[in-house]
């Protein structure tokens, strides 16, 4: 009885519901501690046991696995003409709007708690300690990337991670990439969402079919609007039909001109736009395997700038990266 | 330089604003409903072969937004519905699309 009640105000007083609830039935089960040791891999050159190899067998694994997603035929003239349909009347441009210093500290805030960290080893919880004093230094830098229009090449390496999937764990294709980049460089970026996602929201650019971003829009919202219509419909005796789309790796196939193109039609220019440009290009990766630490800084292998990484099958619940067990 | 960064906060975002355009050119009448890359559209219609035109232009329209910017419309498992008041009225619903016989589903799981 003192366990359910105690089990209970875990739950009701966590902000993460879900994951609480799980992660006390997984505590009371016991023995289901997640190993996410690799001790040996099959590869090309036979069995991998060397840490080391593992993780340079992985990286490369990874990224092979990238390249070879087809990059899809695009047309950007026939593209940039679709988007004309998008009728925006006057066209308002993005400010480049400067960084203060509260901004930063209560961006810093807004992190979520936790002890993951990308190569430099400084986890959120660290920034959030510290936010005071380093606001300073770290809003005259986020000015002057936003006014020179460089994201800082240092912020883009990324740690990618095997997360075991399912099947033999000596087999490469069983995992799943999980990247961890620096928490400093997710300063960087939400102080870009907010002026981009400012912009957008305060010109109504964003489409309302689009439920998976707005503000206090849900998934449950898409769901309720779905069958309202088609209920609504057949009360009025209407014939009601759905198109289900199943797109093949629609992240991966994002066509980096286009993009650039669709952006500018959106009132993105000057700064912000180069900006944005190198922010998304150059990234490199590093394989970090929980058993093989002192790999990150040795075996940095670059992504080739047509291979821009991104993994198969995400969507906006695994964009939350800092979820992975530790 | 294609794709967008995987653990990023700005990769929604951009992807987001990627497909922002693809409802504007969908017949007024029918409702897009987009949740990150599943992409919906409920279509409605006086009588059955009207919807069924309706679909087809649709369609048409989807693939030529999707191939013009790159992504991949994977025709096998894109699903077509017809929704009925009863239940029991299970007729089969299908439609010719590209010169393809496209048959309706009676279960879908969204999203």
């Amino acid at each position: 009885m003192a366990k359910k009640q105690f089990f209970h105000k875990q739950v009701s007083s966590s902000t993460n519901k879900i994951k609480t609830a799980w992660r006390l039935i997984k505590d009371s089960l016991g023995n289901l501690h997640y190993d996410d040791t690799v001790n040996e891999i099959k590869s090309e050159n036979g069995l991998l046991e060397n840490p080391i190899e593992i993780a340079d067998a992985f990286n490369e694994y990874f990224i092979n696995t990238i390249t070879n997603v087809n990059i899809k035929h695009s047309d950007i003239g026939k593209a940039s003409k679709l988007l004309n349909n998008h009728k925006l009347g006057n066209i308002v441009y993005m400010e480049t709007i400067p960084v203060t210093e509260a901004e930063v500290v209560s961006t810093i805030r807004s992190l979520k708690p936790n002890g993951a960290s990308g190569y430099d080893g400084i986890s959120n919880n660290i920034l959030k300690l510290c936010a005071q004093n380093i606001s300073s230094p770290l809003t005259y830098i986020i000015n002057y990337t936003l006014t020179t229009g460089i994201f800082p090449e240092r912020c883009k390496l990324a740690i990618v991670r095997p997360i075991h999937k399912k099947g033999g764990k000596n087999e490469m294709n069983n995992y799943r990439p999980i990247s961890l980049l620096m928490a400093i460089s997710e300063i960087f970026e939400r102080i870009m969402y907010n002026r981009l996602f400012q912009h957008f929201e305060s010109n109504n650019y964003l489409t309302t079919a689009e439920y998976g971003f707005r503000k206090e829009v849900h998934i449950e919202n898409a769901v309720f609007s779905l069958l309202d219509r088609i209920t609504t419909l057949l009360d009025k005796r209407q014939h009601v039909g759905g198109i289900f789309c199943d797109l093949t790796k629609a992240f991966d196939c994002v066509n980096h001109n286009i993009r650039l193109h669709k952006l500018q039609y959106y009132g993105i220019k000057g700064n912000s736009l180069t900006w944005i440009k190198s922010y998304l290009g150059n990234r490199k990766q590093t394989e970090g395997l929980p058993i093989t630490k002192q790999s990150r800084s040795g075996n940095i292998i670059q992504v080739e700038s047509s291979s821009e990484w991104s993994p198969t099958g995400i969507n906006l619940r695994t964009f939350a990266f800092h979820n992975i067990p530790e | 330089m294609n794709g967008v960064p995987q653990g990023s906060i700005l990769g929604p975002l951009l992807f987001i604003i990627y497909l922002n355009d693809l409802p504007c050119g969908l017949i007024q009448d029918n409702l897009p409903i987009i949740y990150a890359d599943h992409t919906s559209v409920l279509l409605t219609a006086n009588n059955d072969s009207d919807l069924k035109n309706k679909i087809n232009y649709e369609l048409n329209y989807l693939t030529e937004w999707f191939s013009a910017n790159g992504i991949a419309l994977n025709m096998e498992k894109t699903n077509l519905m017809k929704f009925t008041p009863n239940m029991r009225q299970n007729e089969l619903f299908q439609i010719i699309y590209q010169n393809k016989l496209l048959t309706g589903t009676n279960n879908i799981k969204f999203l």
